[in-house]
């Protein structure tokens, strides 16, 4: 990109957290959290945060992070009473609890943009505080527009076949003419609800990074919808592979117990223990495709996101994370919770941070020193802790 | 504690060596803080110079080793990654920000460290498998029974869409056993709820079940099973120990408990985490729908002795019960490995049971 300027400078990410350490920061969070029935959340919050950030180094500084506890505690509060709320309705009272999920679906949008705003306005690199410029109307498009007419145009086809079953049309006294065109505008819709998805995820990862602000300073990305098909479909060759050889392998090994298993459940008498070999394979090979599914798009995203990500002319981000790699970590990460029942946490957390943080660099092509930062209004920590507890946060897939 | 040094101590305390930045701006200039706790002097590259009162400084809290952050009243900034150097000047100057350091030096300390996760290992394992089931209990008690009703609304119906047929049992023995469950089985107290009794078949399967809601479901092939009444009444009365019990909003309610849980503690719900936080959850669900089988024999057994039936009847229903059941899947061997993976408990430990109290009773 910037051949013709021979002395720009490639400078690494460095992480310098360790296991260790973080678990002792962890432990003493979590039991003084459960001491205080949940009041200190909001501070582990901020030292957990402040722990990943000011471990975080490039050139000769580290990130940090400057929230107060008692900003997330109310937001937490609030975010707490809600979700009880919701979880005790949708139990006893099924259409309120939809009626409620509706609801949080229409706020939601919002709750991703304030929490956008509030992390990167509390978040600071050499002294000065990044920003987030995204403007709420375009959130509602990114969040809920986007995604719903994806679903819509999903869910068409079983529409029009729940109508022709409830408006009693038998199938045979339909002219073949108009079945014909059902069957075309079902398969069409279905496909562009399929296709739409790499458009989906470019505009929102385009969203989230393109309209952070350094300082006075604006972050560019120029994400390619071209780009984002190429990982979609070969992700897709993939799994079609993956797939078939997981389930020829388990049909092969444990084929016949397996259907001796549906009989023994059908009469009722139980599991023979051959069928539950089978199963355990067959949900570890499940896990297996979950994780590789998680590192695809984690190292893909986030390789091509970073590799158009600059800041003014001064700086251009870029990350060379490799599938497999993040294929062991997961997985050894998932093993090493298994087995420690959960305490090996902050170990895994580092670990995965390490990688991620390292394998990212950037190209310093001006002067940093340029950059100030700007006047922010105050934000309440609500719309963050909201996202948090109900995972609405932007999941950019890396 | 140290007693904070008299002034005439100068500035001259201890040098810190790390970066000072002008208020708002992200030009890092390397420097020097000198400081005894109580004043500081701060030597900028290329010339500029600081000083003034140590506990006007904004100093943040530890973390690990991050850098610290040293506000100055000017709202320029002082980075610095010598934190045992801040620590000590913050105890020297009795620092208002030392206070921030107490959770430090907790993380700081091996006992505190080995403490602290005995406590959490502990309490987590107590609330799992004592706070929220009793947590469930108490409050499936204290719900109205109307939520009851809520819970059952249209599970009969969709089970007679899908899995259900209608009875083919002649009219007399029906009544003859409506009028036993009416007149003998149901509570006298019926805690809000209405007991109703079904009969209906599902492919030939021998089996009871009871809704929240107090519908109870016999199915024909049981009742072919049983030989005489107080077989029925035995199956009725544990379906029944089920509904006074609330059984099944119990394990609404402990599934509510534990997909909260699980949010707080693991932070963020994905495939992965779902799956894998899917088996324990499997497991320990198949724990305590043994436990509520458990206490519905209880029940069951508790009221036929007072009825003045034989428990020895309940031991003959479940055999036979097991025996039908055994037909298709046989192997006893496997019958241990199938009980941790199993809804009810074993079926021998259960009739044991009964022919206990049976034997009891004679006496």
């Amino acid at each position: 990109m910037s051949g013709t300027l021979p002395s720009v400078a490639v400078t690494p990410f460095r992480f310098t957290g360790r296991g260790g350490q973080y678990f002792r920061i962890w432990i003493v969070n979590l039991i003084l959290t459960l001491l205080t029935l949940g009041i200190y959340s909001a501070w582990a919050k901020v030292r957990t945060r402040r722990y990943f950030l000011g471990n975080t180094w490039f050139g000769e500084s580290s990130f940090d992070y400057h929230a107060t506890p008692l900003m997330i505690l109310k937001g937490r509060l609030i975010a707490l009473g809600l979700a009880l709320i919701y979880v005790v309705t949708s139990n006893l009272w099924p259409v309120i609890g939809s009626l409620m999920l509706l609801l949080f679906m229409l706020v939601m949008p919002w709750v991703i943009w304030r929490s956008l705003r509030f992390n990167s306005a509390m978040t600071s690199y050499r002294n000065v505080r990044f920003g987030f410029d995204g403007r709420l109307a375009e959130s509602y498009v990114v969040f809920l527009l986007l995604p719903l007419l994806a679903v819509l145009l999903f869910l068409l086809p079983f529409i029009g076949i729940a109508v022709a079953a409830v408006e009693d049309i038998d199938p045979d006294e339909v002219m073949l003419g108009t079945m014909l065109v059902f069957w075309g505008v079902a398969t069409l819709s279905l496909v562009a609800s399929l296709a739409m998805a790499p458009y989906v995820h470019k505009r929102l990862v385009a969203y989230v990074l393109g309209n952070l602000r350094y300082g006075q300073g604006r972050l560019e990305a120029d994400l390619k919808t071209r780009s984002f098909y190429g990982i979609y479909l070969a992700y897709l060759l993939w799994f079609v592979l993956i797939v078939t050889v997981g389930s020829l392998a388990v049909a092969g090994l444990f084929g016949n117990t397996l259907v001796g298993m549906a009989e023994g459940v059908n009469s009722g008498s139980g599991v023979p223990a051959q069928a539950l070999a089978g199963m355990m394979l067959a949900y570890v090979l499940m896990l297996l495709l979950g994780v590789w599914t998680r590192a695809w798009f984690e190292a893909k995203v986030r390789n091509h996101a970073f590799s158009q990500l600059r800041l003014d002319d001064t700086l251009q981000m870029a990350s060379s994370l490799g599938v497999g790699r993040l294929v062991w970590i997961h997985a050894s990460n998932l093993l090493l919770l298994a087995f420690t029942l959960g305490l090996a946490w902050p170990w895994t957390q580092v670990r995965l941070s390490r990688y991620k943080i390292e394998s990212a660099a950037a190209e310093v092509q001006g002067d940093l020193d340029a950059y100030v930062s700007q006047q922010r209004a105050a934000t309440s920590a609500l719309g963050e802790e909201m996202g948090e507890v109900f995972d609405v946060g932007p999941e950019l897939g890396f | 504690m140290s007693v904070p040094n008299s002034a005439s101590d100068g500035p001259a305390g201890r040098a810190l060596s790390g970066a000072w930045y002008p208020p708002g701006s992200a030009a890092r200039r390397p420097a020097i803080l000198h400081s005894n706790g109580l004043y500081y002097r701060l030597e900028v590259e290329g010339g500029t110079r600081r000083e003034g009162d140590f506990r006007q400084v904004q100093v943040s809290d530890r973390v690990g080793d991050i850098p610290r952050r040293l506000v100055l009243p000017d709202g320029s900034l002082f980075e610095t990654s010598d934190n045992a150097a801040v620590d000590t000047l913050l105890q020297r100057g009795s620092h208002r920000d030392g206070r921030g350091g107490i959770v430090h030096r907790l993380e700081s300390r091996r006992s505190w460290i080995v403490l602290a996760l005995l406590l959490t290992l502990a309490v987590a394992f107590g609330a799992v498998w004592w706070g929220v089931p009793w947590a469930s209990r108490a409050l499936a008690q204290a719900l109205p029974a109307s939520v009851n009703q809520s819970l059952s609304q249209g599970v009969l119906e969709l089970l007679d869409q899908w899995v259900f047929e209608p009875s083919a049992l002649p009219d007399a023995r029906r009544d003859a056993i409506r009028q036993r469950f009416r007149e003998r089985l149901v509570p006298a107290d019926t805690g809000g709820l209405r007991y109703r009794l079904h009969f209906r078949q599902a492919g030939g399967m021998a089996n009871a079940l009871a809704l929240p809601s107090g519908d109870i479901v016999l199915t024909d092939a049981l009742v072919a099973l049983a030989d005489d009444p107080a077989e029925v009444d035995a199956v009725l009365l544990h379906e029944i120990g089920h509904v006074v019990q609330r059984h099944g909003l119990q394990s609404v309610i402990r599934g509510s408990f534990i997909s909260i849980g699980l949010l707080l503690v693991v932070g963020d719900v994905n495939v992965i985490n779902s799956l894998a936080a899917a088996l324990p959850a499997f497991l320990l669900e198949g724990h305590h729908s043994r436990q509520a089988e458990s206490e519905a024999d209880d029940y069951a057994l508790t009221h036929m002795l007072k009825l003045g039936e034989d428990p020895e009847a309940y031991a003959r229903i479940l055999e036979k019960l097991e025996a039908v059941a055994g037909d298709a899947a046989g192997e006893k061997d496997q019958a241990r490995l199938r009980s941790y993976l199993s809804t009810h408990p074993l079926t021998e430990e259960r009739v044991a049971h009964a022919r206990a109290l049976a034997r009891g009773a004679q006496h």
